[in-house]
């Protein structure tokens, strides 16, 4: 079953979504890829689940191992609207 | 996957099947209900981009696809104007798309709607379709990507809307300077209204399930996940089920309706438009969905499938219920061979240099 909170994070490209999934597993946050939740717009159809972590170590993390993404986004409880947690900035 | 989710895309995938079935019913062409590629192509004729008599009708489909999406995206505030994401690649992209699409005589779509008519010219289609993606998940897979789309300044979103406005009042005003044919499959049509209608409904519907015949096969490839397949599932079985009871099922290879038995291009030609599809990041619909949310990119796609529908009927590339003549062969080994090279040429750097980034990473450490 669904635990909650989790992330869902979207990606520009389903290459990124890949590079997110090669690169995330060596971290040991554990997370899966997934269509992307009709909730959520997006222009990749796949983007990643993830299991709870504070929230600073998910962002440090995806950050220090220079993943793109297109936004982070947090469901907190079932039927509930995820909440937008970082969306990427350009640099 | 929450089952509300599920009921959407089963639910538009259904609502798909019968407009389409019901589309024949009221006079487009047989198991042609709706073809986003055979439309585009009839919108160039329409236009005079080609000259091929039979096949030139600006279908109001295809605006009603874009508006329909156009509409909805503003509604549920997903309508924001983007591109930046390798423009001229995806032109030449969306044109290959079409050839490969002209020679099998129908996009993905029209591929599951021949299949739910008995057309079986259309399962070998099938594969190529799937076998085209799995090798455009190969460089997927390698690092192919056309890179991020970037914000773009909002009045950029409303260009596609409002070509197709401008495409809807050339239909309705029928200025003398447009085709239509007089005979042919480009002079079947709906009426307008109903085509129109028809249009909007699956714009919507589509942008709201991100129906993709592209995306539920390569969904099954990466993620063993039947979510959106299940939409392409449901088109088959609800076209099926209402052929069977009009009278229009007859399996078959030999005398389909605007189809041709030469297995090998059928395979061939949607292999290419498999392969385009999935360096696209979706189907010939999919592009006219994201086209009317306002990604320009998308819109750039949909332009290399008109120009390459002109094309392919001015160099006699197009297939016909003749088969396909050698022009089109040609045409479509050298679009596989191309697109191979785009494919190539787009695998980004950082995954070669996987293991010295690394190394620099570990230095910054």
């Amino acid at each position: 079953m669904e635990k909650y909170p989790y992330f869902m994070i979207t990606f520009p490209s389903v290459h990124h979504a890949l590079r997110f999934e090669s690169k995330m597993k060596e971290t040991g946050i554990s997370f899966q890829l997934v269509p992307v939740p009709r909730e959520i717009s997006s222009s990749c159809g796949v983007a990643a689940r993830v299991d709870f972590v504070e929230e600073d170590t998910l962002v440090d993390t995806v950050d220090n191992l220079k993943l793109e993404y297109d936004s982070i986004y947090i469901y907190d409880r079932p039927k509930e609207k995820p909440s937008l947690v970082k969306r990427w900035e350009i640099r | 996957m929450n089952l509300d989710q599920k009921k959407v895309v089963i639910f538009s995938g259904i609502a798909v099947g019968a407009l389409a079935v019901m589309l024949t019913v009221l006079g487009n062409p047989p198991n042609q209900g709706i073809c986003v590629a055979c439309f585009i192509r009839d919108i160039a004729g329409g236009l005079g981009l080609h000259r091929a008599e039979a096949v030139q009708y600006i279908r109001p489909e295809v605006p009603g696809f874009i508006l329909g999406s156009f509409i909805i995206s503003l509604i549920s505030g997903e309508f924001r104007a983007r591109g930046g994401s390798a423009p001229l690649a995806r032109f030449v992209i969306g044109f290959f798309v079409m050839v490969g699409a002209l020679t099998f005589l129908g996009c993905p779509l029209r591929m599951v709607l021949r299949l739910a008519a008995g057309d079986l010219n259309a399962i070998p289609a099938f594969f190529g379709f799937s076998l085209g993606i799995y090798y455009g998940l190969f460089f997927i897979k390698k690092g192919y990507s056309l890179g991020r789309s970037y914000k773009i300044p909002q009045g950029n979103a409303y260009l596609m809307p409002a070509i197709s406005v401008f495409l809807l009042l050339l239909v309705a005003f029928s200025p003398s300077f447009i085709f239509f044919s007089q005979k042919g499959p480009g002079s079947m049509k709906a009426p307008f209204i109903a085509s129109l209608a028809a249009g909007l409904i699956v714009g919507m519907l589509a942008q709201r399930s991100r129906l993709c015949m592209q995306g539920g096969i390569r969904d099954i490839f990466l993620l063993r996940d039947f979510h959106l397949f299940s939409g392409f599932v449901s088109i088959f079985i609800t076209a099926l089920v209402l052929n069977i009871a009009l009278g229009k099922f007859h399996p078959g290879f030999a005398n389909q309706p605007i189809a041709h038995s030469m297995h090998l291009w059928n395979f061939l030609g949607m292999f290419l438009a498999g392969f385009g599809s999935a360096l696209l990041g979706g189907c010939p619909l999919r592009q006219c969905i994201l086209a009317g949310e306002g990604d320009a990119d998308a819109a750039v796609a949909f332009l290399g499938m008109l120009v390459g529908a002109a094309f392919s009927h001015n160099f006699g590339l197009a297939a016909s219920a003749n088969g396909v003549g050698s022009n089109g062969k040609v045409a479509v080994v050298l679009g596989i061979a191309l697109l191979t090279i785009i494919a190539a040429f787009n695998v980004s750097t950082d995954i070669f240099q996987k293991k010295g980034s690394e190394l620099s990473n570990a230095q910054e450490a």
